[in-house]
């Protein structure tokens, strides 16, 4: 009921600017610490829904045939390309080297991004390469967190069930119940078993092992649990289970967990599609730093850079845009107030410099999405006039994939 | 199930469980006696471990019930290894290897055969995996 009316009180908040409207709010007001997954499509404004994405070395070089024209390499009209080499390789990593050697950790979070589009400009061909980034803290890396690791311990006694069907099998039900076992033998094979009544008529319900799995198969699946209730499927999820509480804990429990994110990209213009003919266009570097603070606030400070060509700038300032970002969390991983500010310099747009002061709120609505509101006092710059003056600012606005 | 084939004069036998791929691992070893159609796990306690903890992930493959007994009685007999991988991060593959080493020491010992398990969880979060080697004197 509580979210339904924060829900309710969220929606009917409509977007306010008391002076200087200029083009789409939500672009220029939000702070946005979210890095791009896709660094290189980021920066080239595209969002291909069609991402290739190889999983091993040999797919990745299949996948680079398009840069290639009658052997001459070149830049494809549309091309989209995500790939990351170490999680390749990890299938022969062993997690102790993932534990213990740091390179290898940063590698593994680590991914490449390749992009090419064409545009309306003197220079239509555009190709971008993009790497991203994160170092994470034990608690914010699920396959190093000590917390997943003791849940799992203290659920070890339920991890091989169906080891101990076929040790009770082996041990007791093909030597003590020679007929029984020729008779399920496939039933054996697939582990599934239905010998509670076999096991009562041959008196071996006494037995201190058929009695030890009961007793671990009851304190598994509950009181009521019989063995001829017991299927493969059941086993499988109740495992599944297990992990997946264990996992949403994890979430519940460290959703601020300290951690840096990174991205860069450069983007290379062509006249014509030849990679030869190419120049620099511009680079793009993204990062958000999380740090816990306590169980239920965190602090995430972040910005991005932005340094177009040269040829681009319209005076003689240095030719870059970027904004810090600031912001105070207090709440939990489904629900968090904030306080934040910012600091903005564009050379591209009709506010030259800004500062942000903001009140919000983020409010979980599903696994991945995210609604967010705020509202706060801007101090603006436009290019158009010398004096700063403030306006109230707000806004409403639906995430993807927030952290 | 893989077979292996041992040499009864080249020394103890040993398992090594080598786990590669970015999951928790979970495994427990134990040694069956499958002669006379009266199979018996000669395992006391079964060997649990997993590849998060630091230690040694091989073992002496012996009957812990009568340590001393000659190699001759371990023709037949199955190494049974279970395996339950828990995905918690990318779900990349595994590779697993049950390696069967000989000699004196384990340190000298020869690799003489192994079982190799290879996959992915498919989306799940765990799995189970056996890997069963049965022992043949040469």
């Amino acid at each position: 009921m509580k979210r339904v009316f924060i829900f309710l009180l969220l929606v009917i908040i409509i977007k306010i600017e008391v002076k200087g409207q200029t083009g789409n709010l939500s672009d220029k007001y939000k702070l946005d610490f979210v890095i791009p997954d896709i660094p290189a499509f980021k920066a080239l404004n595209i969002d291909p829904s069609n991402i290739l994405r190889p999983s091993d070395v040999k797919k990745f070089a299949v996948m680079l045939a398009p840069f290639y024209n009658n052997g001459h390499p070149g830049i494809p009209k549309n091309f989209a390309l995500e790939f990351s080499p170490w999680k390749m390789q990890s299938k022969n990593w062993l997690l102790s080297d993932y534990y213990n050697n740091g390179i290898k950790r940063l590698s593994y979070n680590s991914s490449f991004s390749l992009g090419a589009a064409t545009d309306a400009t003197d220079h239509p061909s555009k190709v971008a390469i993009g790497y991203r980034f994160s170092f994470l803290s034990k608690n914010a890396d699920p396959i190093r967190s000590d917390y997943i690791t003791q849940q799992l311990d203290a659920n070890l006694p339920g991890r091989f069930l169906r080891g101990d069907l076929i040790t009770f099998w082996l041990t007791k039900i093909i030597s003590q119940l020679p007929s029984y076992y020729i008779t399920h033998k496939e039933e054996f094979k697939t582990f599934l078993t239905k010998i509670g009544d076999e096991v009562a008529k041959k008196g071996l319900e006494n037995d201190s092992s058929w009695f030890a799995l009961k007793a671990k198969l009851q304190n598994v699946f509950g009181k009521k649990f019989r063995l001829k209730d017991l299927s493969d499927t059941l086993v499988t999820k109740y495992l599944d289970n297990s992990v997946e509480k264990i996992m949403d804990d994890y979430k519940e429990k460290f959703w601020n967990a300290t951690r840096f994110d990174g991205a860069l990209s450069f983007v290379g213009e062509s006249r014509d599609s030849l990679i030869s003919g190419t120049r620099f266009s511009s680079f793009n570097a993204w990062f958000t730093s999380s740090i816990r603070m306590k169980e239920k606030m965190q602090l995430l400070a972040g910005g991005s850079v932005k340094m177009p060509h040269g040829d681009l700038s319209e005076n003689d300032k240095t030719p870059l845009d970027f904004n810090l970002n600031l912001r105070l969390l207090r709440g939990n991983s489904d629900f968090r107030f904030f306080a934040e500010a910012q600091v903005t310099n564009r050379n591209y747009s009709e506010i030259e410099k800004s500062f942000l002061l903001n009140l919000g709120a983020e409010i979980r609505i599903s696994e991945k999405f995210w609604i967010m509101a705020n509202t706060g006092l801007e101090n603006v710059k436009e290019k158009s006039q010398d004096n700063w003056f403030n306006r109230l600012v707000a806004n409403l606005d639906l995430r993807y994939g927030f952290n | 199930m893989t077979e292996v084939q041992f040499d009864l004069q080249g020394g103890k036998l040993w398992a090594t469980i080598v786990m590669k791929g970015l999951y928790r691992i979970y495994y427990r070893y134990s040694l069956w006696s499958m002669q006379e159609n009266k199979p018996v796990v000669l395992t006391d306690p079964p060997f649990i471990n997993n590849n998060i903890s630091p230690h040694d992930d091989f073992v002496q493959v012996r009957n812990d019930f009568s340590p001393n007994e000659g190699l001759s009685k371990y023709d037949g007999r199955e190494v049974f290894v279970e395996f339950n991988i828990i995905n918690t991060g990318d779900d990349n593959g595994y590779n697993i290897e049950v390696v069967i080493s000989q000699g004196n020491n384990y340190t000298t010992s020869v690799e003489i055969g192994k079982d190799h398990l290879e996959g992915d969880l498919g989306g799940s979060s765990s799995k189970d995996e056996f890997a069963i080697i049965k022992l043949k004197k040469q």
